[in-house]
């Protein structure tokens, strides 16, 4: 058998097998200078694994994750408490005041509680005017962002009405109170009640809007756009750390999110009521598809709301 | 993103994927080492180790996971930690014999080598450590590296290794320890 150093490659690679792998064995066993540069080569592929082990290993260990320590458990019910400290003052400040005053008082309390939602309402509008200046061709967009919110809303309002205030959850008690937070927090704690394992183990990390601090996204990116205009492909690919979207843009609005995770960053595309991930290692031209995971879809739909 | 995307993008060698099993699943490993007589740092370790193992074996086209990703790293996690805590019940007993002279010539071996690696290029590196490591295809590196095609990979790869072996062959040399 020829040995040449492919074949010595392929061996210590592990893809000789059957018969080459046996004509292999025998010329190796005969011959003991082609033992010593097997043995050779063989050191030089374990090293350049070595070295890929600990980059990957090194990399693994500078990702940011809270200590596992009984102390941090000690602090997050501090945290618990507080907060339930808090709802529990509200709670309690709100039925001592529907019940010290009279029916005038209740009404007028009903009526500022009507006060709330109208802000609440002008809060949202002036908030989703906001967003039809950031991106100029979002127009359609917008007016499905405004309709979940004001639903929610509109929920709210009418549990705050009541004035038996103690059976409500946390959540809507918090919107009478904090209107420009509102929706945000309803939808934390929905998730919280939500799939233990898939965010409680990675809560602080996962990107939850204005509960994380290490991420955020806007729609204005740091990656230069470039449109593509093609029929009957949705495709994107990134060269020279530029984006190529290619596709028909030019009838629907479409908006790209950037997400912190450090140590890397991630990209995605909102287009026609779909979510796509853009990955940056394509340099080639890749199709583009729909993202179906129920948790990150609502994670960008937050986002996008945002 | 489900259990088999996830190792999907594992194959194709996507880092970032890697990251974020990395914290979804850290509080339960390293719970579980902590609970036998581990230090959070030790855990970590072992915590990174099985990803890896779990990064290589993605790469392996006859593994089939039928249980969750969580649960094969739990088990992987429990196997290194047993070995570990072997290992350092031996190191108690057992004083370390003197390494024998094939050793010693093959840990200088070992350290040219990794001197060599640490001289090549960014480019050379990259694609040696994917195509042995990760396992990854000709074509998989082209895109990961933004080559043209596959053929451009394998003459890079060709090139970069022969580099390395020549690279290590004149240091080698010079070492002297043949006779």
């Amino acid at each position: 058998m020829n040995i040449s150093e492919e074949t010595i490659d392929s061996f210590l690679r592990g893809d000789l097998a059957g018969s080459e792998l046996e004509q292999f064995n025998q010329a190796l066993r005969s011959d003991p200078k082609l033992q010593q540069e097997v043995s050779l080569q063989s050191d030089i592929v374990d090293s350049i694994k070595q070295y890929r082990h600990s980059q990957l290993k090194n990399r693994l260990n500078s990702i940011e994750v809270a200590p596992v320590s009984t102390s941090s458990y000690f602090s997050a019910y501090i945290k618990l408490a507080a907060s339930i400290g808090a709802v529990a003052l509200l709670i309690g400040s709100y039925a001592i005041l529907t019940n010290k005053k009279t029916e005038d008082a209740v009404s007028s309390s009903i009526t500022s509680t009507e006060q709330i939602s109208a802000a609440q309402t002008t809060e949202e509008q002036t908030s989703s005017n906001k967003i039809a200046v950031a991106a100029s061709d979002l127009e359609p967009v917008n007016n499905n962002a405004s309709a979940p919110v004001s639903s929610k809303n509109a929920t709210t309002v009418t549990v705050a009405n009541k004035s038996d205030v103690k059976g409500s959850k946390k959540a809507d008690l918090s919107q009478t109170n904090e209107p420009a937070t509102a929706t945000q927090e309803t939808v934390f704690s929905e998730e919280m009640a939500g799939d233990e394992e898939s965010f409680a183990s990675g809560s602080e990390n996962m990107t939850i809007p204005g509960a994380n601090h290490d991420t955020h996204s806007n729609t204005s990116t740091s990656v230069k756009v470039n449109i593509v205009k093609e029929k009957n492909i949705l495709a994107y690919r990134f060269f020279n750390n530029e984006l190529y979207l290619h596709g028909n843009f030019s009838n629907s609005p479409y908006e790209l999110f950037e997400l912190n995770n450090k140590p890397s960053k991630q990209l995605f595309l909102y287009f026609e009521n779909n979510y796509y991930e853009l990955v940056q290692g394509k340099t080639k031209v890749t199709t583009l598809v729909p993202i179906t995971d129920k948790a990150t879809l609502s994670q960008l739909a937050q986002l996008r709301v945002h | 993103m489900n259990d088999q995307e996830i190792l999907v993008r594992l194959k194709q060698g996507d880092e970032n994927t890697l990251d974020l099993l990395y914290k979804t699943h850290y509080r339960m490993m390293i719970k579980l080492i902590v609970k036998n007589n581990g230090t959070e740092e030790e855990a970590k370790d072992i915590y990174q180790e099985s990803l890896i193992v779990l990064w290589q074996k993605a790469k392996d086209d006859n593994f089939v996971l039928t249980s969750k990703i969580s649960t094969y790293l739990y088990s992987i996690c429990l196997n290194l930690w047993r070995k570990e805590l072997e290992r350092k019940k031996r190191f108690s007993y057992e004083v370390k014999e003197g390494t024998d002279v094939m050793e010693m010539d093959r840990d200088e071996r070992i350290k040219i080598i990794n001197q060599c690696i640490q001289r090549l290029g960014d480019t050379c590196r990259e694609v040696l450590t994917y195509y042995y490591f990760d396992r990854l295809s000709m074509v998989e590196i082209a895109e990961k590296m933004g080559f043209a095609n596959a053929d451009t990979s394998k003459t890079k790869k060709y090139k970069c290794k022969k580099e390395l072996d020549q690279l290590v062959k004149s240091l080698y040399k010079e070492s002297d320890f043949l006779d």
